[in-house]
């Protein structure tokens, strides 16, 4: 049994025989590198745990309830910024037509029918430019084509539900 | 069902005193394995505090077929890891600033305060092994002998191969063998840095 032997089974913390034992013990007194193993060894082997200070799971708590009061506060803040610029823009958009409010009666209502009107025809165009557009695309767009992107479109949409799930779990979290 | 498993699942659905229960369970396991990864005890305790945070935030992840302690270990593995990677902790060093030893105080609560004392000094005689290993390796040595963790449950802990474990095991008995080598050949060293952490 050389150097190498004893130095192998050190390093993978093998089991040894007591002929092995003793063999060791002989060959740790020359070899200052085995002797320096064996003695790491012994230390990792004697080792204790330690404990945290008393009062671990109180200070747990407290971290928890101030994280969860931090998080509530962002929410807070984000809902206020969005709400605020939300109706910032929403006012913005709306105030030429605002003054429609303040005309009289018969000028409300023909700008309303007008209003009807040509959204229904817009409506109409925007069917046919798509009918038009989907029989051309069909003609030279491949059919696993248009398959993929649909399947992308499917996946895209199912992200969008889990990830608006998720978003409610962890609102329902705090 | 196990009464473990009761309470995780109560965790899972929101019952802040089942996990409160979990922490007060695994508050030891984890605290001592962030102190081992890092050394100092205010670190090992906001490491420790975070783990459990980020185990309460994922817990509708956690599969409750697998091991839980093996989970909230290798939480709080990648947590020490990716800190000490990130972001070089401060030196922490028993010495003052003129490089005069600091007076340890024995715990006047042990009945024999020498033994407290020898003890304390094996401690840190141990971390200061521990801290000249890579982080992973530290993490892998840490499971092995303080947590008496196989080498498939390491491998779990840490995300990587039951192979990987062994050769980072061997690695690491190598490098603890060399520095305990040359504090034998060279006492001076231990001497002059008896608490420093070179791994800081």
């Amino acid at each position: 049994m050389d150097h190498q032997h004893f130095e192998k089974k050190l390093l993978n913390e093998e089991q040894m025989t007591p002929e092995e034992n003793r063999a060791l013990q002989s060959h740790l007194h020359d070899c200052a590198i085995c002797s320096a193993l064996a003695d790491a060894n012994l230390a990792l082997g004697n080792v204790t745990m330690v404990t945290p200070a008393p009062g671990f799971t109180n200070r747990f708590t407290a971290r928890l309830a101030a994280r969860r009061k931090a998080q509530k506060r962002r929410y807070f803040y984000g809902g206020l910024i969005l709400l605020l610029s939300g109706t910032g823009l929403l006012l913005w958009f709306s105030f030429p037509t605002l003054s429609v409010f303040f005309s009289s009666p018969v000028t409300l209502l023909s700008t309303w029918a007008s209003f009807i009107v040509s959204t229904i025809s817009f409506l109409r165009v925007f069917s046919e430019v798509g009918r038009v557009l989907l029989n051309v695309a069909t003609g030279f767009i491949p059919t696993s084509t248009l398959g993929f992107s649909l399947s992308l479109f499917s996946i895209l949409g199912m992200l969008l539900i889990a990830s608006s799930q998720k978003l409610f779990r962890q609102i329902q979290r705090i | 069902m196990d009464e473990e498993k009761t309470w995780i699942i109560q965790a899972q659905q929101g019952n802040d005193e089942a996990f409160t229960y979990l922490v007060e369970t695994y508050q030891k396991p984890v605290y001592n394995l962030c102190y081992r990864m890092l050394g100092v005890a205010d670190y090992a305790e906001d490491a420790a505090q975070e783990s459990f945070l980020r185990a309460y935030k994922n817990l509708h992840r956690y599969d409750i077929n697998r091991s839980f302690a093996t989970w909230l270990l290798s939480i709080a593995a990648h947590y020490c890891i990716d800190k000490t990677r990130r972001k070089k902790l401060p030196t922490f060093s028993l010495h003052d600033d003129e490089g005069t030893p600091r007076e340890y105080i024995p715990d006047s609560s042990a009945i024999h305060p020498e033994k407290a004392l020898i003890a304390g000094d094996q401690r840190e005689e141990i971390q200061e092994l521990l801290l000249s290993l890579e982080e992973m390796d530290r993490a892998a040595i840490t499971l092995r002998y303080w947590h008496e963790a196989s080498e498939v449950e390491i491998a779990e802990t840490l995300g990587i191969t039951v192979s990987a474990v062994k050769s980072r095991l061997y690695r690491a008995r190598r490098k603890l063998g060399e520095v305990r080598q040359a504090e034998n050949e060279n006492p001076s060293l231990s001497e002059r840095m008896p608490y420093g952490s070179p791994a800081f």
